[in-house]
């Protein structure tokens, strides 16, 4: 009979082990400190709840169930309590309510048919998404009204990529096929053009991913095909390159999405070793966060990803078709 | 620093000696991704790079004991290898989708290279653009049976079996193209008078 005792006592604390843990990045212990905190996800789901007993015993995880609601997300932005995210299979965005935990499809005068990226200026009240097959980049204002169209015939070869600078009023769309990143203006009217393609400093090749420091208007773009990032600041004068080839910490295999916190820190995610990892502004390698799964903080093919004012994590789970949230901690 | 080639578990390995064919199927099609006005962009690694043109999906494997690298804010914590293509150190992660296919899913978002799509659409019109994963239902009528023999097919399928005997019997992106082909679209036969679709679909 003892032996049903051992089980039914590591039933239990398994069941103890699994619920009501926080999630910290790193573990805290003496002289440790966490710095990153998991938040939650969009849509929200209760792993807990929804989990059955072999989950939680085997650790087996369910595959292939999701609905096809969502059907494959990229880019990601948060603005004004709304979690927008794009869906590449559809063609549609999504808006998500922080507040009404409403999820729903937003409504364009534009049928947009693969749209990538998506970015917020403050200042304009503007949400801008690119759409990889139009070659367009458009801004629409919080009413869902266009005000805002980049991309004569030929402009672009594929806009993925893009960022906005409130300060210096400057929206940046990184054109993958043309292995440039694009600068305009908040009229529309193009500023200038920096990179080609090559493996140089200031160089690209197949660019996707772009995020912009709010404090210094530093420039970090994911250089996806030649395993690496590099960071320009806002005279487009190149700072520093991180990465290569290679499947250890500070090195990529598909790096996409890009983020910056308010120290400056650098976050960059990898679809092919489905984590993130973090830099220092100076490009040593602070930690990384995830692993292949489906629980939470775990990733199959993460996307794009987001930082907001309040240092909110915003990472695209393209598989997994969820939003993974985390909060910096300083 | 030893460098090595990491392949995923069933992934295609790569003969170095009759690397030839290979190279011309990457080199010469979409898939080279290194290449630029005759000359390959260094993808940052230390020493000779000739295998530059399988790097972009074999990532290169690094033993971390060579190499300097620690974790600032735990400074004590293991550096170790990431595992690659929705693997863990267990093993693939699901049972349903092969590493290789990852692969080619970590680029094709849109963004990169054409995007697939797939899954059980939700309207009843679907939007996606491929049948992967779906499963093989050797009891169909219009599938042949599992030891149809696959004709002129690239690679090492010789029969339907070949293509759907793991994850759990779902079709794989492999189970139709190789990347390292010069066909066209990849596909592992010259799909001549549709041979790449009779090979399973019966008429």
């Amino acid at each position: 009979m003892r032996y049903k005792l051992i089980l039914f006592c590591l039933f239990i604390w398994m069941l103890a082990s699994v619920s009501g843990k926080e999630l910290l990045f790193p573990e805290p212990k003496p002289g440790i400190k966490p710095h990153i905190k998991y938040v939650g996800q969009v849509p929200p789901y209760d792993y807990e709840k929804n989990s059955s007993f072999f989950e939680i015993i085997f650790g087996e995880e369910s595959e292939l169930a999701n609905p096809d609601f969502i059907g494959k997300p990229y880019g990601v932005v948060y603005a004004r309590g709304f979690l927008f995210f794009t869906d590449t299979a559809h063609g549609v965005i999504f808006s998500y309510s922080f507040k009404t935990k409403n999820l729903k499809i937003l409504e364009l005068p534009i049928r947009l048919r693969l749209p990538m990226c998506l970015a917020y200026s403050k200042k304009l009240n503007v949400l801008f998404v690119s759409d990889a097959t139009l070659k367009k980049v458009f801004g629409f204002d919080s009413k869902g009204r266009l005000v805002f169209a980049v991309g004569k015939r030929g402009e672009f070869k594929k806009p993925v990529g893009i960022a906005v600078d409130d300060n210096l009023e400057r929206v940046y769309v990184v054109d993958t096929f043309d292995h440039r990143v694009k600068v305009y203006d908040f009229n529309g009217n193009f500023i200038r053009g920096f990179g080609h393609r090559g493996d140089k400093d200031g160089e690209f090749n197949y660019p996707t991913n772009i995020a912009v420091n709010r404090k210094n208007g530093n420039i970090y773009i994911t250089d996806t095909q030649l395993f690496r990032v590099q960071v320009f600041n806002k005279n487009f004068e190149h700072i520093t390159t991180i990465g290569g080839n290679g499947n250890i910490p500070g090195r990529f295999a598909r790096p996409k999405g890009i983020g910056v916190d308010s120290d400056g820190n650098i976050y960059v995610v990898d679809a092919a070793f489905n984590n993130f990892q973090i830099f220092s502004p100076e490009g040593d390698v602070l930690y990384y966060i995830g692993e292949a799964g489906t629980q939470p903080a775990k990733f199959l093919l993460p996307a794009g990803m987001y930082i907001d004012e309040n240092d909110r994590i915003y990472i695209v789970d393209s598989f997994n078709k969820r939003i993974q949230i985390f909060q910096y901690l300083k | 620093m030893t460098a090595y080639l990491y392949a995923a578990e069933d992934f295609v390995s790569l003969p170095v000696e009759e690397g030839g064919e290979y190279e011309k199927g990457i080199r010469a099609t979409k898939h080279n991704l290194a290449e630029y006005k005759g000359k390959f962009l260094n993808p940052n690694i230390a020493g000779e790079y000739n295998l530059a043109l399988c790097m972009w999906c074999h990532t290169q494997n690094i033993d971390v004991t060579f190499v300097d690298v620690e974790y600032k804010w735990d400074p004590e914590k293991e550096v170790d290898k990431f595992p690659v293509y929705g693997q863990t150190k267990k093993g693939p992660v699901l049972k349903s989708v092969a590493p290789s296919s990852m692969v080619c899913l970590s680029c094709h978002d849109g963004a990169n290279a054409p995007n697939i799509t797939f899954g059980k659409s939700s309207t009843g019109t679907s939007v996606h653009s491929h049948p992967v994963f779906v499963i093989y239902r050797k009891d169909r009528k219009y599938l042949r049976p599992y030891n149809s023999p696959l004709i002129g097919w690239e690679g090492k399928k010789h029969f339907v079996y070949d293509l759907i005997k793991d994850y759990n019997g779902r079709l794989q992106c492999a189970s139709c193209h190789d990347p390292h082909t010069t066909n066209p679209l990849f596909l592992r036969s010259k799909n001549r008078g549709s041979k790449l679709c009779t090979g399973c679909h019966a008429l």
